[in-house]
């Protein structure tokens, strides 16, 4: 008996002296971080696009990859295809047109009460072509997000908030809530002019000592008047997309109140302000372009030159980004949104990378999340005032106890930085100059012993 | 050595007489040595002193941070060997013993990359001096030490890490031993001349130059038809020994590019114009001396001893090689200075004799010390302020020039900012390569420069082209543009077309440098108004220029 006790607790302590390194080694991801570790929250908004479209290739996350098959109604079997196989054609539609429709109706047609198979159906009643619904950017036509992806999180249960477009899923962002506003119709815009909805900007203007910017690219095209008299909204009048996009832009007191109009800021701004390091602790950046169209290059190329902005300018050590695009854009994608705490079904998913030094790099998360996410992570990061309670959860602990230090600028470039030709040289170089300062030492030797030996001889005949 | 005598018998009144003359002789001699010794020491040492205060003030330029970096790559510390590979124009001896030094500390060092070459310079100094004694006495010597001493243009370059001056002092001591031969009985002196001319092509290619000026030297002086074929072969043999590493280096990694660097050189367009020389010279020298040497050049040729010949041989081949090859830096003239030193000093004795001659030894004297007030006088400010930023106006000479010396102040910082402020794989795009050099080698940072030709016929080999800016900046391959002063006063097109890509993406100063009394101040971010500014780092936006983007008509949600 008493030999089982010793062995027992002996196994005991074997166990105890196991687990007890091994979980000190790996300490838990925190949950949360500080107001001290993140001193500045950079939210970039990008337009129309679905986690399928661009990320259904991503290693470990829940993406449909070209050639998936995919299963719509009426029979119909759609493939999943690279977004590059596509003829230019695909995009050509009238001025003022989108290439795919992305209201709340087409969103409920495809949703098909949670059967996910009217994508096709919704496109084609619509007039667009359903073949660009159903592509995926491939990493070689354009790398941009799947490189910054593997240097943060990819979230791939991150859900816009609104089964519509824009402006429901915007007013989310900024908000955590529409107050009702869930289509994005003229008569919800027109009626965000005097709105008392308390965005993440306004609960910041009334805490002391947070900042906050909303930096906007062709924040010169619009006009205040045009806002306020309801031109824009009427019918016929071509409409900054500005308004949907950043829709603090359609509320009165963000133009008439000093206090707020002075933080609607331009995007040349956001730059001066990144690279003197003189960034908020809440920016909002709507570039220009933006991924509204689908263009290759320029969206991609102004939302990395945001992010790199951003990793060199001084507040980067103490910066998270969040890169998300507002609504589904028309594209497919095969998760089914919930339901969300606010009893909205929410709309369908949408990427969004997490960046900072404090961030786990190459990471994928799976909690769900949506746009009413973001505010309520920022009131939480700097104690705002109000209401941000999510729809779904809160930013899951995807941080790291010590900052990473290495920062990389992204380019569309790939290839491997200059290497000069004599670096694999240098070692035997070395060697053979050594060799060659023995042979200078051994000949000015021997020439020495020489002229030691040689002196009597030769007298003072070599004076002048 | 004092002699001892030893007598049988005691010795009379008229040989103590003459024992205690002897005596006094002997002591009077030691004195003077003394006196001699204590001079060249004090010369010595303020060569040194003037060579080694506030040497590292400021940070290297172009030139110093390739050869320190190549050192640096030879010896594996840091992560030189990336941008600085050890296939340039130069073969690599220097480098070696700077390498030697890295691996010996474990790190690059900055004090120590520089003192090695203060070092070669204060031997210069004193080989000057026993050189000009041989030649022409101990005052023309002495004279000759004193003025290279603290001449402005040695004390600059030798307190950088330049090829030329190591170099430069094998080649005199090649001139020297040459001196020496005086036909087959003295051929040790021939053979060991050609060895340290030998070590002077080792150090840099163009000391080949020993050659024609020692065949010029000994057929002026009829030594060439004493001399043996065979010994002359024998020379040319220990001097290709001594290149051996750099010729076979060349060939075994001919396939990294390593030959187009020497047909560059060779072949590369001039960065200065006809006039340079002469112009920088008469600055850097002090006006005073230049005529001093003038008319010690004057005297020379008048006289044509065999000292004579061969300082002239030695100034007339190096000076037309460096005058007629396109390519014209400050340093390369340096080989000359130890020459013209020798006939400068030799030239005030001439004068110093020919005044005492006609009036007397006390007037003699007193001219003696004006000359040497007059001719060293204008050279100390400079040279005690050696370690200060330089300017056009630090020297009063009638022309104002670029100063190719210490281009860079501020270098050192930008390059140290780049490392603390930018992520690894930024990407500068500079007006020239020679600030692009200090980003790399300060800061680890790879960059481009609009200066550097398409046409590889036409550029330095080690960098490369920017075909079309616009394109790399709207990738995002390149984020930061450097302006600086050096450059865009010596190409102002390379400024404009530089600022045009400040403004067109939307550049913000991020870092600047300016002159701030003698030495220069930072700040991260645009320099104050009215400061004399150096350096301007700007971070450019990349993608479309906003001002086009601005005119976009976004529709739709």
């Amino acid at each position: 008996m008493r030999r089982a006790v010793l062995a027992l607790v002996a196994v005991g302590l074997l166990a105890a002296a196991w687990i007890v390194p091994a979980s000190a080694q790996t300490p838990p991801a925190p949950t949360s971080v500080t107001s001290d570790q993140i001193q500045h929250l950079v939210v970039i908004v990008e337009e129309n696009s679905t986690f399928d479209h661009i990320f259904g290739w991503y290693p470990t996350a829940r993406g449909h990859r070209p050639g998936v098959p995919v299963a719509q109604a009426g029979g119909r079997d759609v493939t999943m295809r690279g977004f590059s196989t596509l003829g230019p054609n695909t995009f050509a539609v009238p001025s003022g047109e989108e290439v795919l429709s992305n209201g709340s109706t087409a969103a409920r047609q495809s949703y098909d009460n949670g059967e996910m198979d009217g994508f096709y159906r919704a496109q084609r009643a619509a007039g667009k072509n359903p073949k660009l619904s159903f592509t995926v950017v491939d990493p070689a036509a354009t790398p941009p997000w799947g490189l910054l992806a593997h240097q943060g999180v990819v979230f791939d249960e991150y859900f816009s908030s609104a089964m519509a477009g824009s402006l429901p899923n915007t007013l989310n962002l900024v908000a955590g809530t529409t107050k009702g506003r869930n289509t994005g119709a003229s008569a919800d815009f027109r009626s965000l002019w005097h709105s008392h909805i308390n965005t993440i900007f306004d609960a910041a203007t009334e805490t002391p000592n947070v900042s906050w910017r909303y930096y906007i690219g062709g924040l010169g095209q619009i006009d205040e008047q045009s806002i306020a008299n309801g031109a824009y909204a009427r019918s016929g009048q071509a409409t900054p997309s500005q308004l949907y996009w950043a829709p603090v832009l359609s509320m009165k007191r963000f133009w008439t109140d000093p206090t707020r109009a002075a933080n609607i800021r331009t995007q040349n701004d956001f730059y001066s302000d990144a690279a003197a390091g003189n960034l908020p602790n809440i920016t909002y950046v709507l570039p220009q372009p933006t991924s509204h169209e689908p263009q290759v290059e320029g969206p991609d190329l102004r939302a990395l030159s945001v992010v790199n902005a951003v990793r060199t300018s001084p507040d980067w050590p103490n910066t998270a980004i969040m890169i998300t695009w507002d609504d589904w854009g028309g594209y497919y994608d095969h998760v089914a949104p919930p339901v969300g705490s606010n009893g909205q079904r929410l709309g369908f998913r949408v990427p969004m990378i997490l960046l900072s030094p404090w961030a786990q790099p190459d990471t994928v998360s799976h909690e769900v999340l949506d746009h009413s996410s973001i505010p309520a992570f920022a009131a939480s990061l700097f104690h705002l005032p109000g209401d941000f309670t999510p729809h779904t959860n809160e930013i899951p602990g995807v941080w790291t106890t010590t900052p990473n230090d290495a920062t990389e600028i992204t380019s569309l470039k790939s290839e491997d930085p200059y290497t000069a030709a004599g670096m694999q040289h240098a070692s035997s170089v070395f060697v053979l100059y050594l060799m060659t300062l023995v042979v200078i030492t051994g000949v000015l030797f021997a020439l020495g012993v020489t002229f030691r030996a040689a002196r009597p001889a030769e007298g003072n005949r070599t004076q002048p | 050595m004092m002699a001892v005598r030893t007598r049988s018998a005691d010795p009379t009144t008229e040989q103590r007489d003459e024992v205690s003359v002897e005596v006094e002789d002997h002591r009077a001699a030691q004195r003077r040595r003394m006196l001699v010794s204590l001079a060249v020491l004090a010369i010595v040492g303020v060569a040194l002193w003037v060579r080694l205060i506030h040497l590292t003030a400021l940070g290297f330029n172009s030139d110093e941070a390739v050869y320190t970096g190549q050192a640096g790559a030879l010896a594996g510390v840091g992560d030189y060997a990336r941008n600085f590979s050890p296939f340039r124009a130069h073969p690599l001896l220097l480098q070696t013993i700077l390498a030697m030094e890295f691996t010996i500390l474990g790190h690059m060092s900055e004090f120590m990359s520089r003192a090695t070459v203060v070092v070669a310079g204060v031997a210069t100094v004193f080989s000057t001096y026993l050189l000009g004694k041989r030649m022409f006495g101990l005052a023309a010597g002495l004279g000759a030490a004193a003025a290279l001493a603290i001449m402005p243009y040695h004390v600059f370059i030798s307190r950088q890490v330049l090829l030329d001056v190591p170099a430069g002092l094998a080649i005199l001591l090649a001139f020297a031993a040459l001196y020496r031969y005086d036909g087959p009985t003295t051929r040790r002196w021939l053979y060991l001349a050609a060895a340290l001319a030998g070590i002077g092509c080792v150090i840099k290619e163009t000391m080949i130059v020993f050659a024609p000026a020692a065949v010029v030297y000994l057929a002026w002086s009829k030594i060439l038809k004493r001399t043996r074929v065979r010994d002359i072969v024998l020379c040319g043999a220990l001097m290709l020994i001594m290149l051996g590493p750099f010729i076979s280096t060349r060939f075994l990694y001919s396939g990294s590019g390593a030959g187009g660097y020497i047909i560059y050189q060779l072949f590369r367009p001039p960065n200065h114009p006809a006039w340079y020389f002469p112009v920088v010279f008469w600055i850097f020298i002090t006006p005073v001396a230049t005529l001093a040497i003038a008319y010690g050049v004057i005297l020379a040729c008048i006289r044509r001893t065999r000292a004579d010949m061969l300082l002239l041989s030695w100034l007339a081949v190096f000076g037309a090689f460096f005058q007629f090859w396109p390519t014209k830096l400050l340093p390369y003239a340096i080989i000359l200075v130890p020459a013209m030193a020798i006939l400068g000093a030799r030239g005030l004795v001439d004068l110093f004799l020919r005044v005492r001659e006609r009036w007397s030894t006390w007037v003699a004297t007193g001219a003696a010390f004006v000359m040497a007030l007059v001719v060293l006088g204008p050279m100390v400010g400079p040279a005690v302020r050696a370690g200060d930023v330089i300017r056009d106006s630090s020297f009063s000479g009638p022309f104002t020039t670029d100063v190719e010396v210490q281009d860079f102040a501020g270098g050192r910082e930008t390059g140290l900012w780049f490392a603390d402020h930018t992520p690894t794989n930024a990407v500068a795009l500079t007006m020239g390569p020679s600030l692009g050099n200090l980003v790399s080698f300060y800061g680890d940072r790879d960059f481009f420069a609009l200066s550097v030709s398409n046409d590889p016929k036409l550029r330095n080999p080690a960098y490369r082209p920017i075909p079309n800016p616009d394109v790399d900046i709207r990738q995002i391959e390149v984020q930061y543009a450097v302006w600086d002063a050096y450059t865009a006063d010596r190409a102002p097109f390379f400024s404009t077309r530089l600022m045009s890509y400040v403004s067109k993406y939307s550049g913000t100063p991020v870092f600047s440098v300016w002159v701030d009394g003698n030495s220069v101040a930072v700040n991260n971010g645009p320099p104050p108004a009215g400061a004399e500014v150096r350096i301007v780092v700007y971070q450019l936006v990349g993608g479309d220029p906003l001002v086009a983007s601005a005119t976009q008509e976004p529709t739709g949600q």
